[in-house]
């Protein structure tokens, strides 16, 4: 901005003057008030308060018992002020000027009316004060629905950017534990927060972060994932390469781990990157409970995990290309239920998990009153009756069925739709070349994932460049004494002031 | 950004790599209810002199359209091709039901003894042991008269004759030491050998029979692949304890000199019995030595009374005694045939090859003349959760 | 790091050796050597291994002696550019026998076993695309990538031998030497060729090592090696004991053996997964000779490295494995006589030349040190 326009975007002296330009900019904005009001002796000078009644409170005291502080530098009080005198107090803007902020542009008066400050303006004044007030009630803090625990905290982030900050800088009450801003949109002026502990944190990865977030500032970013679909290097790729939660402990843990997190104003979610393979298949709750118990979760989360990929394109392969390999008494069951069935396997399997998609679209955009109907009504369209209608087998249904509930026990949602998605290429190929086509599919999924890299760092890491040390923390989970001795911890005691453990 | 581009190379990969999977026209694939399952399978000789496959194929239970159950009837039915190969007659048998015949559930393969005796059963294994198909543990036996009229059997217990025949040769190796069961790759390895005699199971009874018999051996000879003789029922198992393959049977001890004297027999199983083959050449004359350990309990007492060292030693000395005469006529029975199962010949062939080389020759004449020392030692373990003493009698 | 695209570290160098020499061996070892040695066709093998070895020496002598460059670049160094023309497109000639061959018998082993009606090129090209792609995306993601499937492989490998135990007999071993020296001689030509002698073709991967402080290429590629040697001698030796005299009958023993266990009914007919998990050996070996070949063009040729050639490399590959072999007896005689031939001569001749002539060199290159210091 150059000095000519900052002189003619500063404001007037004149209260008419500044009322009529912030009316006019302001005008058909409902929510936006002004307020006229009278100070001095004899109530001679005039004062304009404007409002956003939306988005602040202006029947608080707090203001009222914050503007009797100002005249207390004069020694006196509103009665008698005079312009002169405000000016003199404003200039010298000692600590009874505190909570209030000096504006001096239209620029700033705009951006604070619209941030929920009050602004006051004075006639023959040409500053004004801001007066920042609570804001409007928010969501509450509630468990986040889409990742309950049986065992853990239940607090889940909100809409409110400095509430989760609130409850993340709770967590981690370290001054390395840094927040760093930036503002994207030059309409929506969203604030996007991203969070890193310091000195953990791997330089190159913050730094290849850093390179790829800045040109996000000139796009209106509505959601955290807007930011997701920016950083991320494979847009075409079916797996996700960061991670959401809207738990604040898995946000924390992450930190700790040495991780980048993303927060923007106006979403609960909290994005984490860079994201790897591993990390989908574990849970914060993996850490609340037994070490031998979650390690068996953990290990039948990889069973999911394949069955979801590959039960159906395994029925088709074997039933088509290899009969020698199903146990004769199976066979000869499946051979009779088989019988008088219209479709071939491949139709048959894409028929049943065409529905079962269906199914599974409708109950999440179904109002909760009639989605459990739903749910009763799709078992007994999908099951009995397809098979009494011979569309299907009974062995499809329960192919079927297996891979819907190996695939919602997969902990986050990203990975189990990216299999949901993965599975169609999977049984094609089964159904083109068998066992040969499955082995061709699986080293195509293998290849890209071993190529993809999540903000430069592989994706397959602690897989691909092999390090079975980190394998402790992922096919099963070791108790945490194992862990006190480990590289990650003794930098955070490091980190933390204290010496580690020899 | 870079990564974009690659995103879109990748795109353009997958299509090119999605095109040689469209242009395949799945050579392979066939609905599983296009193949015909054949549960067992019969080889016999027609009487141009060609091959006669007879294939029992499942045929899938009727769709009733009401029920979630599969259907509880299973029924087979028979087919039958002729022609000079079995590759040729299973494509002939394809054509009449109208789908691929599939070898992988194939439980039997029965050869007739007409075509064992006149064919080499080489010709039919060879089929089987090319293919990838069959599997493994696929039952091979000889069967008395017509091998397709076993099919037409009905199973006592089994759903099918095929599994029926096979667990009835699996039973009998395992719990009564009548028989043995040959996997097509021992015949395989059998038939790289320059000259060997093997036994494969037979079925002394034709499908047609009231009560099944118990199932006994033949005798096999490469490289004719013919069948030299049967096996009598009585010197099956000490045949097989002589091979060392007996893993448990029985042995019935009369009670008296002669069984028909009305005292009655005592029964002793076998729990476990090894025999071991030393053949030595003393002389240039071929000794075998045959050391048998076994080891069992008593099943049934009629008339010994086992309560002292003694009364055991006495015992096991029968069963010793028996074993070792039985033994010894078997041996005499398989030196008159020229008949080296017990793999005297592997044996020398493996540790002393290069006599052996020279020994090959006539060996068949040199087995005939060896010398067998059979020596059987018996341990007795038990008497089972009752005393040594026979159920009625009275003596304390 | 992570944004370098052309180098490895030392355990994926040490695992892409053991991808080399396994890679195709395990399916097609050891059918060959026991039809020619029959019950010594082990023995055969740990000789083969004594002469990798000695080629693995020279191979890695010639690498440090020559600071890391590779056989294209010290080859002009030591006998001249032009000389390195003839011998390099002798070398290219070599691999793309070698990629082809591997290829096609991915397609024989398929069509000959599991899908007989599908006609090969099928798995050819498939079976060559594939190589391709995963070339194209350099030899870090290739090392990544063949660690996880060599494990897989080997996993699948010792599960068939150990789940084969109930079958072996172990007298079957004898007796050695049944009919002279002879027998043993040819198979130690065979499998001096393919596979234990193919580790000069290996060489031209080593320069893309990165060596950390402190860390030998040749201890580890030496263990390395040594492994690959044992899991394809341990089958031989299981294969004769469960075969005897039929091994050599028939055609691919690993995938037979899988075919004989029955433990209980479900673990019997596991023949076709492995077979499977056999045959991704085959497509490791593939790719990295396909890379090399790629890298041998464009070292002889300095050509930019941009990987735009893979593709036309894959297609010519493609063709010539489909028309390279006109029968079973032709892949026999070509793969099992006139490779190990070539692979010996031509290959090892031109190791061991290198080899003596850096000898040479060093040797008066310190004659001339001493010389001027005395």
């Amino acid at each position: 901005m150059t000095t000519d326009s900052r002189k003619t975007n500063a404001l007037h002296d004149d209260i008419t003057f500044n009322r009529e330009k912030l009316e006019g900019v302001f005008s058909r904005c409902g929510d936006v008030h002004f307020q006229q009001w009278n100070y001095g002796d004899g109530f001679a000078f005039q004062a304009v308060s404007v409002y956003c009644s939306s988005l602040a409170d202006y029947s608080s005291h707090l203001l009222q018992r914050a503007l009797e502080k100002i005249p207390g530098y004069e020694s006196e009080d509103w009665n008698s002020m005079t312009p002169e005198k405000l000016r003199r107090c404003l200039q010298v803007n000692n600590a009874s000027l505190q909570p209030f902020s000096l504006l001096e542009s239209f620029e700033n008066v705009y951006e604070s009316v619209m941030h929920g400050f009050i602004v006051i303006l004075f006639d023959q004044v040409n500053q004004a004060l801001g007066f920042p007030t609570e804001s409007a009630a928010r969501r509450q803090i509630t468990e986040p629905v889409n990742e309950p625990a049986v065992h853990g905290p239940r607090e889940g982030t909100t809409e409110d950017l400095s509430l989760n900050l609130t409850l993340l800088r709770s967590r981690i009450r370290n001054p390395a534990f840094k927040f760093e801003f930036l503002q994207s949109g030059a309409v929506t002026k969203s604030a996007i927060c991203f969070g890193y502990l310091d000195e953990v944190v791997n330089p190159d990865v913050l730094a290849e972060f850093r390179r790829r977030v800045e040109s996000i500032t000139d796009y209106e970013v509505l959601e955290t994932s807007y930011i997701d679909d920016w950083i991320q290097e494979s847009t075409l790729s079916p797996f996700p390469q960061v991670r959401y939660t809207e738990r604040t402990d898995t946000a924390a843990a992450a930190v700790l781990d040495g991780k980048i997190i993303v927060l923007v104003e106006n979403s609960p979610m909290i994005m984490i990157c860079p994201a790897f393979l591993v990390d989908f298949m574990g849970t914060a709750e993996d850490y609340y409970v037994r070490s031998i118990f979650s390690s068996f979760i953990r290990m039948l989360r990889l069973l999911a995990f394949i069955i979801a990929l590959t039960l159906p394109s395994l029925y088709i392969a074997l039933s088509t290309f290899h009969p020698e390999l199903i146990p004769t008494v199976l066979l000869l069951a499946i051979v009779d239920s088989r019988e008088g069935i219209p479709f071939p396997a491949f139709f048959e399997a894409l028929v049943m998990e065409a529905s079962f998609e269906l199914l599974r679209e409708a109950g999440i955009r179904l109002p909760r009153t009639v989605g459990s109907a739903v749910s009763i009504v799709g078992a007994l369209v999908i099951g009995q009756a397809a098979i009494m209608a011979k569309i299907a087998s009974p062995i499809m249904v329960i192919v079927v069925a297996l891979t819907g509930i190996a695939s919602f026990a997969i902990p986050h949602y990203d990975l189990a739709i990216s299999l949901r998605l993965l599975r169609f290429p999977y049984m094609i190929a089964a159904s083109l070349l068998g066992g040969y086509g499955l082995m061709v599919v699986f080293l195509l999924t293998l290849l890209h994932l071993t190529s993809l890299h999540s903000l430069g760092e592989p994706y397959l890491t602690s897989i691909a460049p092999f390090k079975p040390r980190d394998w402790r923390d992922l096919f099963v989970r070791v108790p945490l004494k194992v862990f006190l001795r480990s590289p990650r911890n003794r930098k955070l005691l490091r980190l933390g002031g204290r010496r580690p453990h020899p | 950004m870079p990564s974009h581009s690659k995103g879109k190379g990748w795109l353009t990969a997958c299509c090119l790599c999605m095109i040689p999977f469209l242009l395949s026209g799945c050579w392979d694939k066939l609905e599983i209810n296009n193949w015909a399952f054949v549960q067992a399978a019969s080889v016999d000789l027609s009487k141009d002199g060609r091959l006669r496959l007879t294939s029992q194929i499942y045929k899938p239970g009727s769709t009733e359209a009401s029920s979630m159950s599969p259907s509880t009837g299973s029924s087979f039915f028979n087919i039958s091709s002729d022609n000079d190969t079995i590759y040729g007659a299973s494509l002939m048998a394809s054509n009449e039901i109208g789908r691929k015949l599939q070898w992988s559930h194939m439980e039997t393969l029965i050869i007739s003894e007409a075509f064992a005796r006149d064919r080499n059963i080489g010709e039919v294994l060879d089929f089987f042991s090319r293919s990838n198909e069959p599997k493994s543990t696929l039952t091979i036996v000889i069967a008395k008269g017509d091998a397709s009229s076993h099919l037409n059997a009905k199973p006592l217990v089994e759903n099918n004759v095929g599994k029926q025949l096979a667990s009835s040769i699996e039973t009998a190796q395992i719990l009564t030491g009548m028989s043995i069961s040959v996997s097509l790759r021992e015949l395989s390895i059998l038939a790289k050998q320059r000259e060997v005699t093997f036994v494969l199971p037979y079925l002394p009874f034709t499908g047609a029979g009231a009560l099944p018999h118990t199932p006994t051996l033949a005798l096999f000879r490469f490289p004719e692949g013919k069948l030299i003789d049967i096996v009598p029922v009585s010197k099956t198992p000490f045949l097989l304890m002589l091979m060392n393959r007996y893993r448990n049977g029985f042995v019935n001890i009369p009670c008296g000199e002669d069984k028909n004297n009305g005292l009655g027999s005592e029964a002793f199983k076998i729990g476990s019995l090894r025999s071991t083959i030393k053949p030595r050449l003393v002389n240039d004359q071929l000794t075998v030595h045959v050391g048998v350990q076994v080891s069992g309990s008593v099943k049934e007492l009629a008339c010994t009374h086992i309560k002292t060292e003694d009364d055991v030693s006495r015992f096991t000395d029968k069963i010793a005694g028996k074993l070792e005469k039985r033994l010894a006529s078997t041996a005499a029975y398989l030196q008159e045939k020229e008949a080296d199962v017990l793999g005297a010949g592997a044996h020398l062939h493996r540790w002393h090859n290069s006599r052996w080389k020279s020994l090959q020759q006539n060996w068949g004449e040199r087995f005939k003349q060896a010398r067998f020392e059979i020596n059987v030692h018996v341990r007795l373990t038990n008497t089972g959760i009752d005393a040594g003493q026979p159920f009625s009698a009275n003596e304390p | 790091m992570s944004s370098d695209r052309s180098t490895i570290n030392l355990r994926q160098l040490a695992g892409l050796l053991c991808c080399y020499v396994i890679g195709s061996a395990i399916v097609f070892i050891p059918n060959p050597l026991t039809a020619a040695a029959g019950n010594d066709a082990w023995i055969s093998m740990t000789l083969a291994y004594g002469f990798g070895i000695i080629m693995l020496t020279c191979v890695l002598y010639l690498h440090n002696r020559h600071d890391g460059a590779s056989v294209i670049a010290y080859s002009r160094k030591l006998i001249g550019r032009t000389a390195t023309y003839p011998v390099g497109l002798l070398y290219i000639l070599m691999l793309f026998f070698a990629a082809c061959a591997v290829n096609a018998s991915i397609g024989d082993f398929f069509t000959s076993v599991m899908m007989k009606r599908t006609p090969s090129y099928i798995f050819h090209t498939i079976g060559m695309l594939l190589s391709a792609l995963t070339a194209r995306s350099g030899i870090r993601v290739m090392a990544r990538m063949f660690f996880l499937l060599l494990w897989l492989m080997l996993f699948f490998s010792l599960l068939v031998m150990i789940l084969a135990i109930p079958i072996y007999q172990p007298a079957m071993l004898l007796p050695l030497f049944e009919n002279g020296i002879k027998p043993m001689l040819h198979g130690l030509f065979i499998s001096a060729g393919f596979p234990f002698g193919e580790i000069v073709i290996f060489a031209m991967l080593l320069p893309f090592v990165r060596l950390q402080a402190g860390q030998s290429i040749s201890k580890a590629l030496y263990a390395s090696y040594s492994f690959s040697a044992l899991m394809l001698i341990v089958p031989t030796i299981c294969t004769i004991m469960a075969f005897g005299p039929a091994a050599g009958y028939f055609n691919y023993s690993l995938y037979r053996l899988s075919i004989e266990i029955h433990i209980v009914e479900l673990f019997q007919r596991m023949e076709a997964i492995i077979g499977i998990a056999l045959i991704l050996g085959s497509y490791m070996k593939a790719t990295l000779l396909l890379f090399i070949i790629y890298q041998c063009l464009i070292q002889l040729f300095n050509l930019k490295d941009d990987h735009v050639l893979m593709y036309p490399l894959s297609v010519t590959c493609i063709f010539l494995s489909a028309t390279m072999f006109q029968s079973p007896a032709d892949f026999q005689e070509q793969v099992y006589t006139i490779w190990p031939f070539t692979v010996i001569v031509v290959g090892g001749g031109l190791i061991l030349l290198f080899t003596l002539i850096t000898w040479i060199k060093h040797r008066r290159y310190l004659q001339a040190e001493r010389g001027d210091t005395s």
